[in-house]
């Protein structure tokens, strides 16, 4: 089951809590919807849900190509999984789950036998069939979770919704459940869209990744587009830990920080630029080789980790990060105080003030028609 | 059984506050239960029975217990509502009409039942509406019953209030979402997460509609056999200077007022069971 929504608007009150969104979800997509609280994901989960109402004027909700938007949500057939579950408090973990077959009309819900086969079911597959009896308090956050989604997917969803899935849980319990997660999906192929702000969530278990801020949708890409091709500035600083420098771009030559090197390609322009460089993408010498490089100074060293962390100074009073394998740590023999050459491997620069997500759309879709241009097989 | 109260707990202070809320409720409740039931003694088991099976007496325990569980069901149903309401929805005046459930409480109860009878007489605001479709709240065990449900709604209300704000308008939606309509999500899921608050609201209401006097006294008009009330039948013996005879009015309703409310609570311990178990 596809979902599209196209131009959607909803405001409370002042706040616009999504501005001219539209998004398409192919029929058994695992799709992340990413970003800050505010930003409107979760708003926009609860109208596919029906659980909200779009302002007048937003266009369709479109469930395989048929407009839903006046379809309450009872006869939606979206499972929905709430951030804190949600579940009956007085009844049992059975109950819970055969809720939604107990309440059909009496001509189209199961036999007494049926509904407790399929519950029984529902519970060995998120691994709760031992605790059918046991009451939602006595239950640990990781298996309140597993409950809601079998009481979601009893009524056999066409799509299925969560809402900051693992929000509440410790790390471990998380990652358990994210794989798990990505499991039930390739097991039984319902389209899902889940919402989180913790990026590692949405880049390891999204098919694509929906990135959102202040109401609007900033990219949607695969984990790898919106990682290594970020839109926008946005997207760069919300996806995990960045160095930001101010520099300026002249006649396709970038300078920053006492650094000069040939811009990346597609950045002919001119003007103040911002560059962004993970900590991850450096390359560290003792000594230049040659290379572009920007000299700094070691101030502080954590190599507690998977990665050695260090923090540099430059000439020019910035503040640098820089994450390292042990290995090239060791070999470098790095101390406080130390001289160092810093050799970006990979930068992203946005010229100030540019419109992030079209500049991005309108690149990409240049580069799609070079490439079929290119391409000996294209048309 | 030794063991068991002996037992240590890591919070401090449970011998003296044990002992202080049996001190307590000995000297405010059960000294003065125990004198009742000390006096309607001195009189011998015949004279006993002959006193609370008087058929005037009968029919006051009829009128005073009916009238009470009918005025503290309609109180349940519509105090839910006016809690629901309240709770629920926003809308100008709000706070007034907060405020204003509150009023039974404050008023004497014999003003409240001077304005009732006032109103509700054949010739009063809403008592001449009523008698020309031939329906008579004044001086009828009706009235009784409506001075009764008066003072008896900021129990319902009050008791359901808070239990309804901590309800996760959540759990309705994710009703709403497995496919539940609105009235299988009131009865499956609303309803019995409010069921023990109801019940205390129930048995609130019930015992105070059983116990008043005030507002009821005026609006009966104090018919024998017709629209007399227990309470006021044990008035009427203290005046006459039968104050064993009084008390055994008083034992009478004692009993079957506490063997309700113990059932009450019974049940709803049954059934609130399954959400404190751990």
């Amino acid at each position: 089951m596809s979902i599209e929504v196209r131009k959607i608007t909803k405001t409370f009150g002042s706040f616009v809590a999504l501005n001219d969104v539209s998004l398409h979800v192919a029929s058994g997509e695992l799709v992340a919807l990413l970003g800050p609280s505010g930003s409107g994901k979760t708003t926009l989960l609860r109208i596919i849900a029906g659980l909200e109402e779009t302002d007048a004027g937003s266009g369709p909700i479109l469930f395989h190509d048929e407009d839903v938007a006046g379809i309450d949500v009872r006869d939606r057939r979206v499972g929905f999984v709430f951030q804190h579950y949600a579940l009956f408090r007085h009844m049992t973990v059975f109950e819970n789950v055969a809720f939604g077959l107990r309440v059909r009309p009496r001509r189209v819900r199961p036999s007494r036998a049926a509904i407790r086969e399929k519950v029984q079911q529902l519970l060995k597959l998120v691994q709760m069939d031992f605790m059918a009896d046991r009451y939602p308090s006595q239950l640990s956050g990781g298996q309140r979770q597993r409950v809601a989604l079998a009481r979601a997917l009893a009524v056999e969803p066409k799509v299925l919704l969560l809402d900051e899935p693992f929000g509440a849980l410790d790390a471990k319990v998380r990652r358990e459940l994210r794989r798990w997660l990505r499991r039930l999906h390739e097991e039984i192929q319902v389209t899902i869209v889940f919402v989180t702000h913790d990026q590692d969530e949405a880049l390891e278990l999204a098919d694509r990744v929906v990135v959102m801020n202040q109401g609007k949708v900033e990219q949607i890409g695969s984990p790898d587009e919106v990682f290594h091709e970020p839109a926008s500035e946005f997207v760069v600083n919300f996806l995990g830990h960045v160095n930001v420098f101010q520099g300026r771009l002249e006649s396709g030559r970038l300078h920053f920080s006492g650094l000069t090197m040939d811009a990346p390609p597609r950045h002919g322009g001119s003007g103040a630029v911002r560059v962004f460089v993970r900590p991850h993408d450096w390359m560290v010498e003792t000594r230049a080789n040659g290379a572009p490089s920007l000299k700094a100074t070691v101030c502080q060293i954590n190599a507690a980790g998977p990665h050695a962390r260090l923090r540099l100074i430059t000439e020019y009073g910035e503040w640098i990060d820089v994450d390292m394998s042990h290995d090239r740590y060791h070999e470098l023999a790095l101390y406080t105080g130390a001289a160092v050459f810093l050799v970006p491997r990979d930068i992203k620069l946005f010229l100030d003030g540019s419109n992030g997500f079209a500049a991005y759309q309108a690149a990409r879709e240049q580069m799609q028609r070079d490439a079929r241009h290119l391409s000996p097989a294209g048309p | 059984m030794g063991l068991v109260l002996k037992q240590r707990s890591v919070l401090p202070g449970f011998g003296l506050t044990l002992g202080f809320a049996v001190l307590y409720l000995s000297l405010i409740v059960l000294v003065p239960l125990a004198a009742l039931v000390i006096k309607s003694t001195s009189l011998t088991w015949q004279r006993f029975w002959e006193i609370v099976s008087d058929p005037r007496v009968t029919a006051s325990y009829r009128l005073s217990f009916g009238a009470s569980l009918a005025a503290a069901l309609i109180n349940t149903v519509f105090g839910f509502v006016v809690a629901w309401v309240l709770v629920r929805y926003r809308f100008p005046g709000k706070k007034l009409v907060d405020a204003l459930v509150d009023l039974p409480f404050a008023l004497p109860t014999a003003v409240a039942g001077i304005a009732l009878t006032s109103i509700y007489a054949a010739n009063g605001w809403i008592g001449r509406y009523l008698e020309a479709w031939g329906v008579r709240v004044a001086f009828t065990p009706l009235g009784v019953m409506l001075a009764m449900t008066f003072i008896g709604l900021p129990f319902v209300v009050r008791t359901l209030q808070p239990i309804l704000e901590d309800l996760d308008p959540e759990i309705e939606q994710a009703a709403a979402s497995l496919g539940a309509t609105r009235r299988q999500t009131i009865a499956r899921v609303i309803l019995p997460e409010l069921w023990p608050a109801v019940l205390t609201g129930f048995a609130l209401a019930f015992a105070r509609a059983l116990g008043e006097y005030g507002s009821v006294v005026f609006i009966s008009g104090n018919m024998p056999m017709r629209t007399e009330i227990a309470p006021l039948l044990i008035i009427i013996k203290l005046e006459q200077y039968d104050s064993a005879g009084a008390a055994a009015i008083a034992v009478v309703m004692l009993a079957a007022s506490f063997s309700l409310l113990l059932l009450i609570n019974l049940l709803q311990r049954w059934k609130s069971t399954p959400q404190t178990a751990v």
